[in-house]
């Protein structure tokens, strides 16, 4: 087969919320834009809502990317549309107090001019594009419902999330693509616009480096061959530092200061049906612990619903399979929620080459919030009227009343003891002034380059969002803005 | 470090072992991702995840497949997985493999992995149960078990 070459102005790697937004606007205001997808072309045709197929199709390595312990899954998008094809279709923008703390701890300070009002009229935008509504209360399902009614019992502020769905009919495979183009992220909404604005999409399509020639224009090398003016790498978290080493880019910091925001499961079993599996997965957040501030960025936790199909909730279950058996054969009773915590930078993605390496070893203070989250969880639960409560670990205390909770605080936390996943990497081309520290400069070009940009959630010098699609929308308009 | 060298002691195993015939009694099986001591490796680890011989078996030659084809990007870093447990899966000064141990000892071997001190060991263990719990649980025939009443694509008043 030959490979695909082709001169332009403007090479985008990356469909996902930061590479697909690009391409649409920077192919509207006239450019002559290639956009490079790794993963397959895909539309709502090929989601046959079978895990055994979709996960192979959808996810990065089908959806066995962890951390190099093993102790973290790492669930990333490859394909058109990228994470937010597969993701929960949360919408949640930036906070200004995780800002103030960029720009005041991370030398954000002089931030080419933008101003907060700036980066809320972008959020605005980026929602506006994608139908971002509250989701309405019919929808949401038994399993989020009991977290609203046992927090409601406890005095837990929380409340319906924000999505991105319009038209859903309540199938409950979100994560593995929606066969009903309900779930609009960008493969309905921008990556269409691109195309109608001229832009050339390829799929299939991993990108291995980027070379400087002679003559000042760019060769974007890998399965395929391009020169351009300019090269936005939107390859996400992981991807993105590799591409970056590869071309001898990014200095000392490129991979570092790793955020994985780990979330932890927590299962409840009810003497009836809860039929998790149907309805929108993740609906509902009790989320009046979550903390901004100025001084510390994003904290404390929030507890929201989730589900999974059968193939995905036995797999990530540490348990010997004789106490596996039993929890799956009430599967249609359980209720399951993550635990959402928001990381200090602990980690480090390093390539060599071929693969990426994910080091992350959480910090004491993480894991004590996790271990509240965990607990505030569990009451919920009881408030809620489960029979048993359990965080899914080996040798997890049975919790059946709030005497029980306190087995939490026995409970080991090494990171082999609980299925964590993460489902917003952010950081490790973290952005800032000082080349030393960071790896790209304020105004989102890799430091010591004219024309190598990056705008993915790999930016944020610490976690941004409790979900990271708006807020990589919100970046992606930003520098569009600057460019356009 | 260690990981590297667990890695470079599977692979001089992988060299030296590699042509030596089947266990008497072992499934007939021709693997086309790996070699057949690696299929015996991992058959023996999915039987231990899924506590049953036939279903380990049955998802070791469906993840042989995956790993034959779309998979196959992730099939060495797998295979050198497989050399680490079978090689040396009760420590460096063990003789035995893991592939002929008893399946109480394959059992109490994978579950020292899954909680071990050694990053890599934890890895290994992870990747294996995750693999073959999601290749079995995502066949149709175990949906029933569990109250997983299918996909819904096609149905009268579901808009697919």
């Amino acid at each position: 087969m030959t490979a695909r070459s082709r001169t332009c102005q403007d090479v985008v790697i990356g469909s996902g919320a930061g590479g697909a937004v690009l391409a649409a606007r920077l192919a509207e205001a006239g450019r002559d834009v290639v956009l490079v997808e790794e993963g397959p072309r895909v539309s709502r045709a090929d989601f046959n809502q079978r895990e055994g197929d979709m996960y192979a199709l959808l996810y990065r390595d089908a959806g066995g990317q962890a951390t190099a312990d093993g102790a973290i899954s790492v669930l990333q998008g490859r394909c058109l549309g990228g994470s937010t094809t597969i993701n929960m279709g949360d919408v949640v923008p930036m906070e200004e107090a995780v800002l103030e703390h960029w720009r005041q701890h991370h030398g954000w300070a002089s931030w080419g001019g933008i101003t907060n009002a700036d980066v809320e009229r972008a959020a605005a935008v980026a929602q506006r594009d994608i139908g971002a509504n509250t989701i309405p209360d019919a929808f949401i399902n038994a399993n989020n419902r009991l977290l609203a009614d046992g927090a409601a019992k406890l005095g837990l502020a929380g409340g319906p999330l924000d999505h991105n769905r319009t038209g859903c009919v309540g199938s409950g495979y979100c994560l593995i693509g929606c066969s009903y183009d309900a779930k609009k992220g960008t493969l309905l909404s921008h990556v269409p616009r691109a195309e109608a604005a001229g832009a050339t999409v390829w799929c299939d399509a991993p990108a291995s480096h980027i070379e400087q020639s002679s003559n000042g224009r760019l060769h974007v090398l890998g399965a395929f061959s391009l020169v351009c003016d300019r090269v936005f790498v939107c390859a996400g978290t992981v991807h993105t530092p590799g591409i970056l080493g590869r071309s001898g880019l990014g200095g000392p910091a490129l991979g570092r200061h790793l955020s994985l925001q780990p979330q932890g499961p927590m299962l409840a079993l009810f003497d009836r049906d809860i039929v998790l599996f149907r309805g929108i997965p993740q609906s509902y957040a009790v989320d009046g612990a979550i903390e901004a501030t100025v001084e510390h960025g994003l904290g404390g936790f929030a507890i929201e619903g989730v589900a999974g199909g059968p193939a995905m909730t036995a797999s990530t279950m540490p348990l010997p399979m004789r106490d596996l058996r039993p929890l799956l054969q009430r599967y249609r009773q359980s209720a399951a929620a993550l635990c959402l915590v928001p990381d200090r930078p602990s980690g480090r993605v390093v390539w060599d080459g071929r693969r990426p390496t994910i080091d992350y070893t959480p910090t004491a203070e993480y894991t004590q919030r996790l271990r509240e989250a965990l607990k505030t969880a569990a009451r919920i639960y009881l408030a809620a009227g489960a029979e048993t409560v359990m965080p899914p670990a080996v040798d997890a205390p049975q919790i059946r009343t709030e005497a029980d909770v306190a087995l939490i605080d026995a409970m080991p936390l090494r990171s082999c003891d609980l299925s964590m996943i993460s489902a917003h990497p952010q950081g490790s081309c973290r952005m800032g002034p000082d080349p030393a520290t960071s790896v790209v400069g304020m105004d989102f070009r890799v430091h010591g380059t004219s024309g190598v940009y990056v705008c993915d959630a790999s930016l944020f010098p610490t976690t941004s969002s409790t979900h990271t699609m708006v807020p990589v929308m919100t970046m992606a308009h930003l520098l569009a803005d600057a460019l356009t | 470090m260690l990981g590297g060298a667990l890695g470079a002691a599977a692979f001089v195993a992988w060299q030296v072992q590699g042509r030596l015939p089947a266990p008497a009694g072992t499934s007939a099986f021709r693997p086309a991702a790996f070699r057949p001591w690696q299929f015996r490796t991992l058959e023996r680890a999915c039987q231990v995840f899924l506590d049953d011989r036939e279903a380990g078996t049955t998802t070791a030659q469906v993840l042989d497949g995956y790993f034959a084809g779309s998979g196959a990007e992730q099939a060495a870093d797998l295979a050198l997985a497989l050399g680490v447990l079978e090689f040396l899966p009760a420590g460096a000064l063990s003789p035995r493999r893991f592939s002929r141990l008893s399946f109480e000892d394959a059992s109490t071997v994978l579950a020292r992995w899954e909680r071990s001190s050694l990053g890599v060991r934890r890895q290994i263990a992870k990747a294996l149960r995750d693999a073959a719990r999601f290749t079995w649980f995502a066949r149709e025939e175990t949906w029933a078990d569990m109250g997983y009443d299918g996909t819904w694509i096609g149905r009268a008043g579901s808009g697919g």
